[in-house]
């Protein structure tokens, strides 16, 4: 249980935390894309690790 | 380029005594600052709204954008964690000003303090298991009869099977024993090769425990060929399924 990559990082903070409804200016639209490729680089990088 | 300004909100925390003493120096944000309200404390930074804009186009990479602001939205969340029981918000939310902020921490401030006091004196510790490889043909296959053969190929695919079961078996022992230590656990989106990949809420004094448990068992499934990847400890990132709105 060492310092976190990048790769960990991404796992856990983008799908994750409360979600802000109404009073706010972005919640950022685009994020579910971004988390789609992300998956998919996350699968990727995995991959070449083995 | 630039756009509205705004006020990047990462996480609530109480706010009693605290104060943000020992910050690391972010990478894309500006100073945070607490917006206190109703016994609650709103963390924020003041973000040029174009910022996150650039995020869509961009690839991600360990040196870009997302990786910067991720880090700062860790850092934030942590030095936070440090201190005081934290609700890490959803990565990239933005409220208009200081008004807004408190709007926010009235309407959702009993809520929000059940849930620190339910997550206070807790870490959260992450272990995803996935398949291992399949065993390798160690006999060579030249000089076999076809019969021999067959069975052989047959044997083969039988002991994958079975090598895949004791793997599942094994990460299914892993879950439930670090489930009963833990205060709280969840399942994450699983990709295919994944037999587990859960968060685990747990009490400081259950710690020692749940790491020797993760240690023994994640040997056990390792010895069977399955990957396994412990992480932690986390602020309480994966138990937030919370919606915080402002009523009306």
């Amino acid at each position: 249980m060492t310092e976190n990559t990048l790769v960990d990082l991404l796992d856990r903070i983008v799908d994750s935390g409360a979600v802000v409804t109404g009073d706010v200016i972005i919640t950022l639209a685009g994020i579910d894309l971004i988390r789609l490729d992300l998956r998919l680089l996350l699968v990727g990088i995995d991959e070449s690790l083995r | 380029m630039s756009g509205e300004r705004g006020l990047c909100a990462y996480a609530i925390t109480r706010g009693t005594r605290w104060d943000l003493v020992g910050l690391p120096e972010l990478r894309a944000a500006g100073p945070p600052e607490l917006i206190r309200h109703d016994g609650l404390a709103l963390v924020v930074t003041e973000v040029d709204t174009a910022l996150f804009g650039g995020l869509d186009a961009e690839e991600p990479a360990e040196d870009g954008l997302l990786a910067k602001l991720v880090r700062d939205h860790d850092a934030i969340v942590r030095a936070v964690f440090e201190h005081e029981p934290v609700l890490p918000l959803r990565f990239g939310t933005v409220v208009a000003d200081e008004p807004a902020a408190r709007r926010l921490l009235s309407s959702s401030c009993d809520e929000v303090t059940r849930w620190l006091d339910r997550v206070a004196g807790h870490r959260e510790w992450g272990v995803r298991v996935d398949h291992g490889a399949q065993p390798v043909e160690e006999t060579p296959l030249t000089g076999l009869s076809g019969a021999d053969y067959l069975r052989r190929r047959r044997q083969s695919r039988l002991d994958g099977r079975q090598l895949k079961d004791h793997q599942a078996e094994a990460a299914q022992a892993l879950h439930s024993a670090l489930a009963g230590l833990a205060t709280d656990a969840v399942h994450r989106t699983q990709r295919p090769q994944t037999l587990l990949d859960a968060a685990y809420l747990v009490q400081e004094a259950n710690e020692d425990a749940f790491r020797r448990a993760a240690a023994e068992l994640g040997e056990e499934a390792r010895g069977r060929g399955a990957t396994v990847h412990a992480t932690g400890p986390w602020p309480p990132y994966s138990f937030t399924r919370l919606e915080l709105g402002v009523a009306g």
